[in-house]
């Protein structure tokens, strides 16, 4: 866990724990339905139809169950590069711009996401072969979008109220 | 504003952005997303959001990445990642530098079917970084191996990529495969060589060579068992063509789990562990292909390349010039773009400029394939390429210790044998005609 | 005032359906409008995206012009998949301008989002084996084919084979990996995806019968910036658009399936003849059937759309 100054962050971070944790679910069920579904073509004839569409379905729940993580953990990778010699204090104005940016692009992605999911239903689009509704996996991918934001948010917040180190990893 | 200065202004503002620590997704998201709407308008880049997120997080080719993650992060808590890594070490321990070769070489392997440089080198590195690092490999080194190591399978064939080129140019996709050969075991020699010399010059980054007995290397043997097995059924069945890559990965997630499970390996707290360098490493890996595509679209639709083709053939330069300038731009793309994003971008309208040139008199034919091979292999230098790489930033991201700086700094010896290679290369078509010629 | 279109689809530039269809009608409407209208042409999903998000795009205006398979997006189109069925299509001119006529008539409200400027048909669809041959119905058993549409992914999960879905820029990759048997399309895709070179073996079905199968297409425009052209330039769109159009690319279909077919010589080509064509016939009448009933439930006119579909393209293949 990132930061275990405050309780609300930290129930923030058990939050994106389980996140994390679905995604791994769904993932664990990816795998299994896939090696189900090989064994079958491979020794029966008999494959899963329609296992494509499922890995593509619950691929990107899995993602976007992990993103919240990811920045939870400071893990989106930046270049320190250039700034190696810079002061503490300009570091830390950097970092919270570049945590604003994340925030307000991924605010931007939750939105369109939504967007496009209410679309999709709207169109009655459905996956190929099990004829599941395509909406389905954009509203799975929300909270974990929705998590991205609060998470940003919330470390923009703590930068600006706690100053440098605040958020050490 | 003409659509050449906008797409020359998101990139340098996308270089500004990362200079001052904006993660690297990010970095290429906002000038992507400020230069579509500069170039399209609001309400197109907000309905291209809708899908195209999702249309990048449910690739089915892509899953291998979350799924070789975790069947990584399992073997590694499960002990059989070093048991592997003890063994190879006793096989190759007697060579100094022996481990970040056959790293190298594990990457190129898994490349060739992977297709992907970025998917390579997170699969490999995962299991393979945290054990060179414990045997003594400085991060430099380590980072550096494995980044670069990445960047090579994508030559060999069967490579999506080249069969992209080929169809977009009209070629024959054999002679295109055989063409790679030579250039491939070139940039494997060349690698191997930047170690060997590497480790000669700065020994402190690789640990002393140390020979194992016999007896040591048959106690190692008799562990690795487990996970030459789980190797032999994901690879072999992929190889075989028994089952695609995203499959062999979730048959080795479960092969792995079960093995684990009943040697008794795993527990509650070593799966959490597993989870969560799978859900850190993924989530950084997608939100960067995320971040990618909106740049990518933007400058698809500012026409850069093609504009850039126009200012090239009204310049009349000399060909080899312009072959250098193209070389150049690719390194350039290498900092936002996947080899397959830059070859569908550019090759329509780059290709015929290069067509309509002269080079050492070379027929059509043989020119079209020796550009296929030097704008995959300068794709590739891209992906590693100071101060920014695709490539080197996942490679980084998964090696939290050590400072995108130092990696930079371990690649540049990789990069000096990327550039003769590329030079040898463009001077010398023949080495990757003769094959094609002899061949078909 | 000069207005760009901007033409997004998911083939290459090299393909037949750029090379003989696309850039001609782009060259037309130039021609034709002075060079006031161009198009700039985005191939290979250039702009981003997946194929079966190439209508949204269009929808939303994020292409200006798309040509797609209404079919990579299952249950959103329901009434073109009357000419899905299997054993429909003989000529592809005339069923495209069949198609067109009925899309007036039943697909209004599946396309009252965009300015649409020609449906089309593809020639007769052919199977292209890596190593395995189908010869027979009997072929089928285990065999993992790629199928475009819902309606022959369900066709072929009847024939016996084990139906993967995917759009065509995936094809190449899939049949080199054998991550696939074989795929059905029609000839006029060899070349963009290589299939000469990845397959040994075609299985046709009796060229003087029906295509076992054929997928539509439509070419559509964003219907704001159709709305916003001048009159004089909606009048170049509209000389280039609809049953003509549509018929045209039909033809010119039938001419690109014949040269990706020379491409594909040196490989083996077994022909279904048209005696042994009876049992996957039989097949083929009960997907139609099922086809109708699920229509129905839907409150859709299946057995009128069926109806309908097979009149109109009997009326077209008779010249009138
Ligand atoms: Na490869
Ligand atoms: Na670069």
């Amino acid at each position: 866990m990132s930061s275990a100054s405050s309780p609300p962050g930290d129930a923030l971070g058990r939050l994106c724990d389980a996140s994390a944790a679905i995604g791994a679910l769904v993932l664990l069920a990816i795998a299994g339905m896939t090696t189900v579904s090989v064994i079958g073509r491979a020794f029966f004839a008999q494959p899963i139809l329609g296992d494509v569409e499922l890995v593509q379905l619950g691929g990107a729940v899995v993602v976007a169950s992990f993103l919240p993580y990811t920045q939870m953990r400071r893990a989106n990778i930046i270049v320190d590069f250039f700034t190696t010699r810079a002061s503490a204090a300009s570091q830390q104005r950097m970092d919270l711009l570049g945590t604003a940016l994340y925030t307000a692009v991924m605010a931007l992605v939750l939105w369109r996401v939504a967007v496009g999911g209410i679309d999709i239903h709207a169109a009655q689009e459905r996956s190929m072969l099990m004829d599941l509704p395509l909406w389905l996996p954009y509203a799975l991918m929300l909270p974990g979008l929705a998590l991205c934001v609060l998470i940003g948010g919330v470390q923009c917040v703590r930068m600006l109220r706690d100053g440098p180190d605040a958020e050490g990893a | 504003m003409s659509s050449l200065q906008i797409g020359l202004l998101m990139f340098g503002g996308m270089l500004v952005l990362m200079a001052v620590r904006v993660p690297i997704a990010i970095a290429m998201f906002v000038p992507g997303a400020v230069g579509y709407v500069a170039l399209s308008g609001w309400l197109p880049l907000l309905s291209h959001l809708k899908g195209a997120v999702y249309g990048r997080v449910s690739v089915y080719d892509l899953s291998v990445i979350p799924l070789f993650m975790l069947m990584g992060g399992l073997a590694v808590q499960g002990g059989l990642a070093k048991a592997l890594f003890d063994f190879a070490n006793a096989v190759l321990g007697r060579f100094r530098g022996g481990m970040a070769m056959a790293g190298v070489l594990a990457c190129a392997a898994f490349g060739s079917i992977s297709g992907s440089t970025v998917a390579t080198t997170a699969t490999i590195a995962q299991v393979a970084y945290p054990q060179m690092r414990r045997i003594g490999y400085s991060g430099r080194m380590a980072t550096a191996a494995l980044a670069t190591g990445g960047t090579m399978g994508v030559l060999l064939p069967p490579s999506v990529t080249l069969m992209v080129y080929a169809i977009l140019t009209e070629q024959n996709i054999t002679k295109m495969f055989l063409a790679a050969y030579v250039p491939a075991l070139l940039a494997a020699a060349g690698y191997l060589i930047a170690i060997a010399v590497m480790v000669r010059l700065q020994p402190q980054h690789a640990p002393a060579a140390q020979a194992a007995s016999a007896a040591e290397v048959l106690q190692a043997g008799l562990r690795v068992w487990p996970i030459l097995a789980i190797f032999g059924v994901v690879f072999g069945g992929i190889y075989g063509g028994v089952f695609t890559a995203t499959e062999g990965a979730a048959i080795g997630v479960v092969l792995t789990l079960v093995i684990t499970l009943a040697r008794g390996e795993i527990n509650r707290a070593k799966a959490a562990e597993a989870i969560r360098t799978t859900a850190q490493t993924s989530g950084m890996i997608f939100l960067i292909f995320i971040g990618a595509d909106m740049i990518n679209a933007a400058l698809a639709l500012s026409q850069l390349p093609a504009q850039l083709a126009q200012v090239v053939s009204h310049l009349q330069l000399s060909p080899l010039l312009v072959m250098a300038g193209v070389m150049l731009f690719y390194v350039l793309l290498g900092c936002v773009m996947d080899e397959m994003s830059m070859i569908l971008l550019t090759v329509p309208t780059l290709f015929p400029v290069i067509m309509g040139m002269d080079f050492f008199g070379l027929n059509p034919a043989d020119k079209a394939l020796w550009f296929g091979i030097l704008i995959l292999t300068v794709c590739e230098i891209g992906m590693i390429f100071p101060p920014v790489g695709l490539n080197v930033y996942v490679m980084n991201g998964l090696a939290r210790d050590v400072p995108m700086a130092e990696t930079y700094r371990g690649v540049v010896p990789f990069l000096i044998t990327d550039a003769v290679r590329l030079a040898l290369l463009i001077l010398f078509p023949a080495l990757a005609l003769t094959l094609v010629h002899r061949l078909t | 005032q000069e207005v760009t279109l901007k033409v997004h689809f998911f083939l290459p530039a090299t393909s037949y359906a750029n090379t003989l269809f696309i850039t001609p009608w782009c060259d037309r409407i130039a021609k034709e409008s002075a060079n006031r209208l161009k198009c700039q042409i985005y191939p290979s999903m250039q702009l981003g995206g997946t194929p079966p998000q190439l209508f949204e795009q269009v929808r939303d205006g994020v292409a200006d012009v798309v040509w797609t398979l209404p079919g990579y997006t299952a249950g959103r189109f329901p009434s073109l998949e009357a000419f899905e069925l299997p054993f429909m299509m003989q000529s592809p001119e005339a069923t495209s301008k069949a198609l067109w006529d009925y899309a007036q008539t039943h697909s209004q409200a599946e396309f009252k989002d965009v300015k649409p400027l020609a449906f089309h048909v593809h020639g007769d669809g052919v199977f292209h084996m890596t190593s395995k041959p189908i010869k027979g119905l009997a072929d089928f058993k285990g065999l993992k084919l790629r199928a475009p549409t819902r309606l022959t992914n369900k066709f072929l999960a009847m024939l016996g084979a084990t139906p993967v879905s995917m759009p065509v820029p995936q094809v190449g990759d899939a049949l080199s990996k054998g991550v696939i048997d074989g795929a059905v399309v029609p000839y006029e895709v060899v070349p963009s995806v290589k299939i000469q070179e990845l397959v040994k073996f075609h299985t046709e079905t009796d060229p003087a019968q029906p295509a076992f199968y054929t997928s539509t297409f439509v070419f559509a425009m964003n219907k704001a910036k159709y709305e916003a052209l001048p009159a004089d330039l909606k009048k170049v769109i509209d000389a280039n658009s609809g049953q003509a159009l549509s018929g045209q690319i039909g033809k010119a279909f039938l001419q690109a399936d014949a040269e990706g077919k020379k491409l594909t010589a040196r490989n083996t080509t077994n022909v279904i003849a048209a005696a042994e064509l009876a049992p996957w016939k039989a097949v083929g009448d009960k997907l139609s059937a099922d086809w109708v009933k699920e229509m129905d439930g839907k409150g859709l006119k299946g057995t009128q759309m069926l109806q309908d579909a097979k009149a109109l393209i009997a009326k077209h293949a008779a010249g009138k």
